[in-house]
């Protein structure tokens, strides 16, 4: 039998890239502001999110989409601040997809949001790859976790709006070099807006609401 | 260590290449080209370990998986002009301008290039 070759060249995630497509002009129609937020598990995403919620809530109106491998643990911190949150459990995938969030959305009224925020799945990998039609993309990285992150998950780094280096507080107990981190950072992606943050201890969160809101002000 | 990052993008990969060989109405697929970007994260033996998987008892089992990765490209914000380079030296500033700030050109693409089929 004869081996024939087939030409094809198509991108292998343009069905998660066309649903990614018709979310952001949804977000677009309702005038949604959509943050995707991502980091490594335990950076502190949920943290972040609870204190944004506390910053911005009488300023804005905010639900929040929860992605997690199994539990409903994130969820029912987030929604103990009185924000509508909506859970997305992934069933052991590890990020996000657009159909995913697809079908969390249709559990929301967006004509009554100025503002959703996305948890990712804590993971530097693979939320890096599917686009969500976001407006933003914001990443968390904490101070344990090391300064060199940036150049070992390049792609987490480059298309990111915002990075907050949490955890401030722990500082005296590690070697975290700030300004490498910074340098590693902006080398990358000269536009990325840094916040030195510590969601323990508040540092740093209201210079981040503030920023939030103006930008999604902005897009509006 | 198992990696489980691959399996999505591989489920992706497997129905496209399921509807272009029911569509050239192939008996067999033999072999699979993909060019992934050096930028990406995912591992090529899991990529294969995967597609074995899902492969398994369809006409696509046994398919042969060539994945060619392609360079990092930049582009310089400042003088515009592309350059290479690899994982290791992504912040690198323009070689002509010396100016730091890029844009990414190519290296983060996941394409399914071609299959041959019987």
């Amino acid at each position: 039998m004869n081996i024939k070759l087939i030409d094809i060249r198509e991108p292998i995630l343009k069905e998660n890239q066309a649903t990614a497509e018709q979310l952001a002009a949804r977000f677009a129609e309702a005038r949604v502001f959509v943050v995707n937020l991502m980091s490594s598990p335990g950076a502190g995403k949920t943290s972040l999110v609870v204190k944004t919620l506390e910053g911005l809530k009488h300023r804005m109106r905010i639900a929040v989409v929860e992605g997690d491998v199994v539990s409903t643990v994130d969820a029912e911190r987030v929604a103990s601040t009185g924000a509508q949150t909506v859970q997305i459990n992934t069933h052991g995938a590890c990020h996000i997809d657009a159909a995913m969030l697809g079908r969390a959305v249709q559990e929301l009224d967006l004509e009554a949001l100025d503002m959703l925020i996305v948890e990712n799945v804590g993971n530097l990998v693979c939320p890096a790859e599917f686009v969500l039609g976001e407006s933003m993309r914001a990443m968390i990285l904490s101070v344990p976790e090391g300064h060199d992150k940036p150049l070992k998950y390049p792609l987490m780094f480059t298309e990111t709006s915002a990075l907050l280096i949490n955890k401030l507080d722990l500082m005296p107990h590690t070697d975290f070099d700030l300004q490498a981190c910074r340098d590693a950072v902006t080398s990358l992606n000269p536009d990325m807006r840094i916040f030195e943050i510590s969601c323990r201890t508040g540092q740093g969160i209201d210079g981040w609401v503030d920023w939030l809101e103006q930008r999604a002000g902005g897009s509006q | 260590m198992p990696s489980m990052h691959e399996l999505p993008v591989v489920k992706a990969l497997f129905q496209i290449v399921m509807d272009h060989a029911q569509k050239n109405e192939a008996k067999r697929v033999v072999q699979i080209n993909l060019r992934i970007g050096l930028l990406s994260d995912l591992v090529d033996e899991w990529i294969r370990r995967y597609f074995e998987m899902l492969a398994e008892n369809t006409i696509a089992r046994g398919a042969g998986i060539d994945i060619t990765r392609t360079p990092v490209v930049m582009r310089c914000r400042a003088c515009g002009c592309e350059f290479e380079v690899s994982r290791d030296e992504l912040g690198k500033a323009c070689p002509e301008c010396k100016e730091k700030g890029v844009d990414i050109v190519s290296g983060r693409e996941y394409t399914l290039e071609s299959i041959a089929i019987e």
